[in-house]
């Protein structure tokens, strides 16, 4: 356990690495608020309309899908290997796994840009340039709505993901971490919990109607 | 969810038995773990299960979801205050999906003379 000096609101070192933690799982939690109101708009839309979520999902691109999974699932262990390197004290160790994970970011974000473009080319983005021919017009633009709203909130919370490892690495330089490695692990429950919503949006926006 | 918390613990208690030296195999093994499932989850959506295709799915993502949280966030054996929180963000959760599908589907619609 550290040895570093604490805040005077806090006994010790051990009570104030744990309310460090808390309060950063209580703002995961408000994050889940945010994503479960898109989470239940595309439930509700599902229901009523599925032949058009199932026609929407089959121009999303599985092969892409899959491989940005992978990417991403790859970032957390990266990110884990990152956490517990801090918790040794290995500088080294703490740059190479941050690096990695930010790369895999970077990855991760490339692809959502190529299908991204895909979908302007195609004029699968809602709004006055959308066109599409088949019944399902009106609520296949519901449906990528959805589909732009979710991944793109999930890109930004990336975009700040990768910022908060760029802040880590400089500071990792300079061996801020020795005694006290919590920075690294609150980025690492935030850089975990962005994963865990692309793990749901993978299936529910890629994978429905495969079988059909 | 019970059923992947179930499979969880289970997968998780079998490696802490076997390794007790360094957490890096258990992560390593989290990891393989998470990239089998996806695979699986993306053969079984080209299988046809009719309405279980989405709860094959939903299943699974929550098993992936539960291994990253209890090894990847060490929610497992984490204090009990931070795993009351947690617990008490996805109960809130699925409130929100029980009570709002309630509500879509009990209404009937008014019909004024």
């Amino acid at each position: 356990m550290s040895t570093h000096t604490h805040a005077h609101q806090f006994d010790t070192p051990q009570q104030q690495h744990q309310a460090t933690r808390l309060g950063m799982w209580a703002f995961l939690i408000t994050e889940v608020m945010l994503f479960s109101g898109m989470f239940v708009a595309y439930i509700l839309y599902r229901t009523w309309y599925p032949e058009a979520f199932i026609e929407g999902s089959s121009h999303l691109d599985v092969m892409l899908g899959t491989i940005n999974t992978l990417v991403l699932i790859s970032s957390s262990f990266t990110m884990v290997l990152a956490v517990h390197a801090a918790a040794e004290g290995k500088k080294q160790a703490i740059q190479k796994n941050l690096v990695l994970t930010l790369v895999l970011g970077l990855v991760f974000l490339g692809i959502k840009a190529v299908e991204y473009s895909h979908k302007f080319h195609d004029h699968l983005v809602p709004g006055p340039n959308f066109a599409h021919e088949g019944i399902h017009g009106g609520h296949l633009q519901l449906f990528y709505s959805l589909y732009f709203a979710m991944t793109g909130t999930h890109a930004f919370h990336m975009i700040i993901g990768m910022g908060l490892l760029v802040y880590l690495f400089i500071r990792a330089g300079k061996g801020a971490f020795n005694k006290d490695h919590t920075a690294v692990e609150l980025v690492g429950l935030y850089w975990h919990f962005v994963d865990l919503v692309w793990i749901f949006l993978f299936p529910l926006l890629y994978l429905l109607g495969r079988h059909l | 969810m019970d059923f992947p918390i179930s499979i969880t613990l289970f997968i998780g208690t079998t490696l802490m038995s076997t390794d007790h030296e360094s957490p890096l195999k258990l992560y390593a093994t989290i990891f393989g773990v998470l990239l089998g499932l996806t695979g699986l989850t993306v053969a079984v959506a080209y299988l046809d299960l009719g309405p279980l295709n989405t709860l094959v799915a939903l299943g699974i993502a929550s098993t992936k979801a539960i291994l990253v949280m209890f090894y990847f966030m060490h929610l497992k054996g984490s204090d009990k205050t931070i795993q009351v929180f947690a617990s008490a963000g996805f109960a809130w959760l699925a409130l929100f999906v029980v009570i709002f599908l309630a509500d879509i589907y009990t209404r009937t619609p008014i019909h004024l003379p």
